[in-house]
């Protein structure tokens, strides 16, 4: 048994707060891009969020998009350049809310790309406002006494509202928020991986993650918040795989 | 006994290994890494099975294996005689 | 004695297309908008035929994005839209050029603001050489006055882009897209030299991994050094890109100053004063960032006055102010709402400044 940092990371600390699941995302990436071999073919995007510095994390080519624009950047990467693997990494306010066009056009156009879509049901990076994402009664720095569906409707559910267009290929919700999640998670990025190697078209897996710091709780409470109230209104699964 | 090694200096201190630990082996330091974090430790080294539960849960990449062999004491009885809150208070 | 040229007839925006497809072009990303369509539409079919890539995008904004993606792969791309279109461009102009990428712009300008109509305008000169996107940037604008203009400078735009690694705009109007007039074809060939795109992503075989990003956060002086790097790159392009031209300029007491369209039918106006013995020039930046205020200055010498006219109520004639440090009366004429001056109208206003 041997468990190492995989070579697609750098030694570098990551600047995330404690009990952030954007590390374990990573971690599950970069596993993938070793064990596929596919370090120096893989172009990455950064969105705009907490994990817009993850070329500091990823030691592979990366482009720093702008905020929700992504997976339109990716398109066109991986149209000029065939050969190559091109993921997008988003969370929920990049890829459910400014970038809700360009997310549902690419996959629409089965643009054959790996989409890691983590949501963690808050916007982290700008300091705990309401995401798409967020749940009905979460309370955020803009909804103060909870999200009220009659207000701000109803979060919205990125796998099933994709699961319609014929263009996609593959998609997967899991968590990262206990050790078993983390492994079924695994699988479903390496899978993502693949179906792009087998020019299947667009695989979006969607992360449920924790953001401890944003929902002002403990990592451990936030990986309950996972395990309790996300996996109810977000169920874990495939919603689609061809 | 598994070589498992966790980087006091890279741990965050966030605590998901301890409560992953099936067997209850990890805990938390009493003293603060240089960034000012309590640090995750393994308390029996001896007969930490190398499941790496707690490499998956753990955000910061912290911890590593290398290599695993039987634990000295079956896997069975160990779960069932040592808890972490056991543990915990035995190293208070 | 030179060949006898092989003109073709062909409307505004498709010159502009096929001059892409001669420079090597290879991605193109662009939304419908009238009255720049053809240029899509002609592109979506020749583009591929030549081993290019064409994407109808879901809005302008996925379109400049993708352009992003394409100029980071080491490809020559082009976007081309009209006003609104290019309101929603702006933001990922500004990251362009932040992230110093080279792609060719086209902006076939209609009537606004806001909807505005489908008319030629020329309202839009502001938001081409003032920035238009967030942040301290600068683009090559470059405004064509005849198709066979158009077919020279589309290419060269190209090679400006890669030659500066900075995004260039062609800034047109709907009559320029929709006319059609005989155009020589002619054979690409490089205006300028071509450094080698050190900066592809295309993985990391052999090679450091590279990053393209626009994030300057530590150290806290990063992006003030940034900043300080691109303020002596454009003082650079400035130094080296100021085109314009002149028209019976040397002896005039009047000088018109217009770009693009505008200037052509100036130019005949002023042909109609000279008939009548009035002394007028025409001068017509053909880059409008960088501006080229030395020639401005230079007429400026010798002519009493100068008239601005644009197809909007007045924005070019602030950069020629300034050029000559307002050192001669400027007028101006102007009409806005999409619709064009005519030379007879021009030659009404030149007579009742000519002094
Ligand atoms: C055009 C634009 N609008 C707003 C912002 C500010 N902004 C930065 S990150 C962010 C939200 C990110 O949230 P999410 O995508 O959920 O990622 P997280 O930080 O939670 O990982 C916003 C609104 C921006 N950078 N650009
Ligand atoms: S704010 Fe939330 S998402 Fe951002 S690094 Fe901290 S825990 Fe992670
Ligand atoms: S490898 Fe398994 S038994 Fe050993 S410390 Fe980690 S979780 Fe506990
Ligand atoms: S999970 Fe990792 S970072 Fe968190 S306490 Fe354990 S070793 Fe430290």
């Amino acid at each position: 048994m041997q468990f190492k940092r995989p070579k697609t990371i750098k030694d570098t600390q990551t600047h995330y707060c404690p009990g952030c699941g954007h590390g374990i995302v990573h971690r599950l990436v970069a596993e993938v891009i070793d064990e596929l071999g596919l370090r120096e073919k893989t172009i990455g995007t950064a969105p705009v969020g907490c994990s817009v510095l993850l070329y500091n994390y990823f030691d592979c080519d990366i482009i720093e998009c702008a905020h929700g624009r992504p997976p339109a950047v990716a398109t066109a990467i991986k149209r000029c350049q065939p050969d190559k693997v091109v993921f997008t990494y988003q969370g929920d306010g990049d890829i459910a809310a400014i970038g809700t066009a360009e997310l549902i056009h690419a996959a629409n156009r089965g643009e054959n790309i790996t989409a890691i879509f983590v949501n963690n049901a808050i916007y982290g990076m700008t300091g705990g406002q309401m995401a798409p994402t967020t749940l009905i009664g979460q309370k955020t720095t803009t909804t103060q006494n909870g999200r009220d569906r009659k207000k701000q409707g109803p979060p919205l559910k990125v796998c099933e509202l994709l699961a319609s267009l014929e263009g996609v290929a593959y998609l997967q919700r899991v968590a990262v928020s206990t050790a078993k999640d983390v492994i079924i998670a695994k699988k479903a990025i390496k899978k993502a991986f693949q179906n792009q190697l087998d020019g299947k078209g667009y695989s979006l897996v969607e992360v449920l993650s924790m953001c401890p710091t944003d929902w002002k709780v403990t990592p451990k409470q936030a990986v309950d918040f996972v395990n309790n109230e996300m996996k109810a209104a977000f169920p874990l699964g495939v919603y689609k795989d061809v | 006994m598994a070589n498992i090694k966790i980087d006091a200096e890279r741990c965050k201190g966030c605590c998901l290994c301890v409560s992953e630990c099936p067997r209850g082996f990890i805990r938390m330091s009493e003293i603060f890494n240089k960034s000012g974090n309590l640090f995750a430790e393994v308390t029996d080294i001896e007969n930490c099975t190398g499941c790496a539960l707690c490499c998956q849960i753990c955000p910061d990449m912290a911890i590593e294996i290398e290599g695993k062999k039987k634990p000295n004491v079956p896997v069975k009885e160990i779960s069932q005689r040592r808890t972490n809150k056991e543990l915990m208070t035995k190293f208070e | 004695m030179s060949k006898p040229s092989k003109k073709i007839l062909l409307k505004g925006n498709e010159v502009l297309s096929q001059a892409a497809i001669n420079a090597g072009c290879g991605f193109f990303a662009g939304y419908p908008i009238t009255p720049q369509n053809e240029v899509p539409e002609y592109l979506s079919k020749a583009l591929p035929e030549a081993g290019g890539i064409f994407i109808q995008a879901e809005s302008e904004i996925a379109a400049i994005n993708m352009l992003f993606g394409a100029s980071a792969s080491g490809v020559r791309c082009m976007t081309s839209s009209s006003s609104p279109g290019v309101s929603l461009k702006q933001e990922g102009i500004s990251y362009i050029a932040a992230a110093e990428l080279p792609c060719v712009i086209v902006n076939m300008q209609r009537g606004g603001p806001g909807l505005g109509n489908i008319r030629a305008a020329q309202g839009d000169y502001f938001q081409s050489v003032k920035g238009g996107g967030h942040g301290d940037y600068r683009l090559i604008v470059l405004a064509p006055s005849t198709l066979q203009e158009i077919y020279e400078l589309t290419m060269n735009a190209f090679d400006y882009a890669d030659h500066y690694r900075n995004p260039v705009l062609i800034l047109g109007d709907g009559i320029l897209g929709q006319m059609a007039e005989p155009v020589e074809l002619t054979k690409y060939r490089p205006i300028v030299d071509l450094p080698e795109k050190d900066f592809v992503l295309d993985g990391c075989k052999g090679r450091e991994r590279r990053v393209i990003k626009t994030l300057l956060l530590q150290p806290a002086e990063a992006l003030i050094e940034f900043n300080e790097y691109l303020k002596k790159k454009y003082a650079g392009i400035e130094s080296e890109l100021k085109l314009c031209q002149k028209y019976r300029c040397d002896d005039a007491d009047l000088v018109v100053a217009a770009y693009g369209i505008t200037a052509r039918i100036a130019e005949g106006a002023v042909d109609m004063a000279r008939d009548k013995g009035l002394k007028v020039g025409l001068i017509r930046p053909i880059t409008l960032w960088p501006f080229p205020d030395e020639d401005f200055r230079a007429v400026a010498e010798q002519a009493k006055k100068l008239l601005v006219v644009e197809m909007s109520n007045g924005q070019m004639i602030e950069d020629v102010k300034l050029s000559i440090e307002c050192s001669r009366p400027v007028e101006f004429y102007g009409t806005g709402g999409g619709w064009y001056p005519t030379s007879e109208k021009i030659m009404e206003k030149i007579e009742s400044v000519y002094e």
